[in-house]
Parts: structure tokens; C-alpha cells; sequence
């Protein structure tokens, strides 16, 4: 219950008898995934440069991500220490994806790299 | 139960309990733990999609291979599940019994649609020569999708067993943690789908 009642103390301050109610955000988070969704969606057949294209829609699913992370998965309303735990990982996993992407590019396709000299 | 749990509560009541993790009881925070580790093995999976496309100057568009408006219609049906599964953990906060039950069997029936969704479009590529070993990104493209597929499988046991529990009226106590560390389970099914339709489907 202590889970709960830490609910309680986000959203009411002093009211923690019944359990909070989420419907609402629950129903807004959902129109929010399927209004991304459809963005995305109506982007992928617009031409425009690829790499707008790429950043844009990268942008939108780490944006719908997080909204699922937060408000279903209640990251937002967990103790600060959980949350660290679920989200120190990702940067660290975007760095490394960034730099072996580019390593991966100079290796196979002999793209020059500032710290590279052949 | 969950060590520090077992400690009878007024409703509203909270003790401070060194014992869990946070405000979360030890079950949930294994899921996350597991979570994140399944998150690298899916991070890992795309990552050498991304390695491989980078490096390969004539990869296909994947909207030239691959259905967008079919796989659109399965996002949508994946993202109202997650919906449905928060209305369930609502429903069993609630106490609401029955209706915990309506949506959880909702919500696999979700994953069940697409789980047909993607053996359709399986079939679809698979009869028109986009095999696994003809080429990397039929390669990858398989591997990764499968293996969120195998996710949805599991995910959409895990939501009728948990559903089962829920009929015979287990699983309510303690703030409905069970339901939620399901729910836990799912939602990232459906957050791991959001980046896969993006990066493998939609990344002109």
C-alpha cells in the first residue's frame, strides 16, 4: 500500500483514502500516442531531405516513448530512485549507439571521420 | 508477498520500509531491472540494424518493401492495448473485479490481433522473395520483429494467466501490484514497438 499511498500525496495533498484516479490522463496520453502516430505516419509520405525526415521521426517516437514510459508505466509518479534507474541507462545507450554507427559507417562504407587518419 | 508487505496497513497508510525499493515493492522492481535488460538486448538487436543500414549504401526504402498503412493499423491496435491495460489496473484498483477482467482479456485480445497481423505480413513478404537470407535487411527485419513478436506472445500469456488470477479474485490486494507489474510487462512491449515501427518501418 505505501506504493499507493504515495499516489495519494502527488495528486490530493491531506485526501488519501481512495485510490487516485488516472482515467482522465490515461485517455489523454492515449490521444496524444495516436495523434504522434498519425504524424509520423503522414511524414513518412511527405518528400522532404531524408535526414529531416529521420531526425523528425526519431523525435516523435522517443517523445511517445516517454509518454508511455511516464504516465503508463507511472515512471512520473515513482520515487525519484526508480526512475534513475529505468532512465540512466539511456543516454549512455545513445552515445554508444551514436559512436559505433559512425564507426560502423567509416568501417563499411570508408566515410572519413574527424578522429580517423587513414 | 514481497518482504515489508505483509505489514497490516490502515487504508492510506504509509510506513517507511527500507526493506523495498522506493515506494515499489521488490516485484516491481525486478520487472523494471528485467526491463532494462531486456531494453539492451532490443537496443543491441537495433543497433546492428542501424550499423548495417549505415554502411550500406543501397539499402532499400523500406516503404518500397514493407506495408505502412497494415503495420499503421497494428501500431493503433498496440497503443489502444496499452490503453486497455491501464484501464484494467484502474478497474482492479478499484476493486472492480469483473471489470479488471474485461479489459485484461481486451488487452491480450489486442495482442492477439497482432500477432495474425504480423503472421499475415509474414506470409505477405515472405511470398513475394523478401526471405530471411535475402539479404540484411530482410535479415534484421525478421530478427527484430520476431523477437518483439515472441514479447507479445509472452505478453498476452502473462495477461490471461494474470487475467485467470484476477476471476478467482487473487491479485487485488496491495494496490493491485500484480496487475500493475503485468501492465509493467506489456506497456513496454507496446514502447519497444513504438521505436521498431519507427527505425525499421518508417526511416526513409
Amino acid at each position: 500500500m505505501t506504493e499507493h499511498a504515495s499516489h495519494e500525496s502527488h495528486d490530493t495533498p491531506g485526501t488519501a483514502a481512495a485510490p487516485a484516479d488516472h482515467r482522465r490522463d490515461y485517455f489523454r496520453i492515449f490521444w496524444v500516442l495516436l495523434v504522434l502516430t498519425i504524424v509520423e505516419v503522414a511524414v513518412s509520405y511527405l518528400k522532404i531531405d531524408k535526414r529531416l525526415m529521420s531526425v523528425t521521426m526519431i523525435a516523435l517516437a522517443l517523445t511517445k516513448a516517454a509518454f508511455v514510459g511516464l504516465y503508463y508505466m507511472h515512471l512520473k509518479y515513482e520515487k525519484r530512485s526508480l526512475l534513475w534507474l529505468a532512465a540512466l541507462p539511456l543516454p549512455l545507450a545513445g552515445f554508444y549507439a551514436v559512436f559505433l554507427m559512425l564507426d560502423g559507417a567509416n568501417l563499411l562504407r570508408a566515410t572519413t571521420l574527424p578522429w580517423i587518419h587513414h | 508477498m514481497s518482504i515489508g508487505t505483509d505489514v497490516a496497513l490502515a487504508p492510506g497508510q504509509t510506513v517507511p520500509n527500507p526493506q523495498t525499493f522506493g515506494a515499489a515493492t521488490t516485484g516491481k522492481v525486478g520487472m523494471w531491472i528485467f526491463l532494462v535488460t531486456d531494453a539492451m538486448t532490443f537496443g543491441g538487436l537495433l543497433l546492428a540494424y542501424g550499423i548495417l543500414r549505415i554502411g550500406n549504401p543501397h539499402w532499400p526504402a523500406p516503404t518500397s518493401v514493407l506495408g505502412i498503412p497494415f503495420t499503421a493499423v497494428m501500431t493503433f491496435v498496440l497503443i489502444v492495448s496499452s490503453l486497455t491495460m491501464v484501464l484494467a489496473l484502474d478497474a482492479a484498483r478499484h476493486g472492480n473485479r469483473l471489470g479488471a477482467v474485461k479489459w485484461l482479456l481486451l488487452t491480450a485480445g489486442g495482442g492477439i490481433f497482432f500477432l495474425c497481423g504480423q503472421a499475415y505480413e509474414y506470409t505477405h513478404l515472405i511470398r513475394h522473395g523478401f526471405t530471411l537470407p535475402s539479404g540484411n535487411f530482410p535479415a534484421t527485419f525478421y530478427v527484430i520483429t520476431s523477437f518483439h513478436g515472441g514479447h507479445v506472445f509472452t505478453g498476452v500469456c502473462y495477461l490471461l494467466i494474470t487475467a485467470a488470477g484476477v476471476f478467482r479474485g487473487k491479485h487485488l490486494e496491495n494496490g493491485a501490484n500484480f496487475v500493475e507489474i503485468t501492465g509493467l510487462f506489456w506497456h513496454f512491449v507496446d514502447l519497444v514497438w513504438i521505436l521498431v515501427f519507427t527505425l525499421v518501418y518508417l526511416i526513409p
